[in-house]
């Protein structure tokens, strides 16, 4: 996938664990984690809206488009 | 899972356990009477017994029938295997699983094989002279588009499925 998701470098920033996300944005651990290793097909507008409320940024910080990422 | 459920998914596999043993019960039945017409007592006796029928008519129409037998005895075993499957899935929690499109649609060929032979069995009622009660039914097709269409969308669904489980 060319999309890259930018949560750890999110995480390191804002000093945060990815348990202490998952409480604040009532998405398990398990789920977070396929996100942020990018392994995730598809992200719900309503997860993009608590991951930017909660780390205070916009979806442009979180996710990044790369050319020829693989398929 | 239900528990009540469970038991009634455990019973249906006893079932179908039992089915498909004695869907090879009837193999080796029918191919011990196709060998058995061919012995020179059975002839004579057919011969002897005075019916109004023609013994060479009923002969064949008995051996036609037993071929058919014999030769739907395959897709019956493949049949039951694959819906023993379907019905594990349903048990061990968790059906929507691709494998299951595959085997929902290989029941609907081998369902199809066996009303293509219950065709043929209508065609053997016809010749002998006395038929043996076979109706032409629309059921048996009907389930066969039924499940071609439920293989479809058990495919679809289970597409829809692993996007969903890599939704976050």
């Amino acid at each position: 996938m060319a999309i890259v998701v930018k949560l750890d470098d999110l995480l390191h920033a804002r000093r945060m664990t990815l348990t202490e996300l998952s409480e604040r944005v009532e998405i398990t651990p398990a789920n977070l984690s396929i996100l942020k290793t990018g392994k995730a097909k598809a992200i719900r507008f309503s997860t993009l809206d608590a991951i930017c409320r909660v780390l205070d940024c916009q979806p442009g910080d979180v996710l990044n488009w790369v050319e020829g990422g693989e398929e | 899972m239900v528990v009540s459920e469970s038991r009634a998914m455990k019973a249906v596999i006893t079932l179908l356990r039992v089915l498909i043993i004695l869907n090879l019960v009837a193999a080796g039945f029918f191919l011990l009477l196709l060998v058995g017409s061919y012995a020179d007592i059975v002839q004579t006796k057919i011969q002897q017994s005075g019916a109004d029928v023609s013994p060479a008519a009923l002969l064949a129409s008995v051996r036609l029938v037993m071929t058919i037998g014999l030769l739907s005895v395959p897709f019956a075993h493949v049949l039951l295997i694959r819906l023993k499957a379907i019905v594990g899935t349903v048990q061990a929690g968790d059906p929507f699983v691709a494998d299951n499109a595959g085997h929902l649609k290989t029941i609907a060929w081998t369902l199809l094989a066996l009303q293509l032979l219950d065709v043929g069995f209508g065609f053997a009622s016809a010749i002998a002279e006395e038929p043996f009660g076979w109706t032409f039914s629309l059921t048996g097709w009907l389930a066969v588009i039924l499940l071609f269409v439920l293989a479809r969308v058990f495919d679809h669904g289970t597409r829809m499925r692993e996007e969903l489980a890599g939704t976050v």
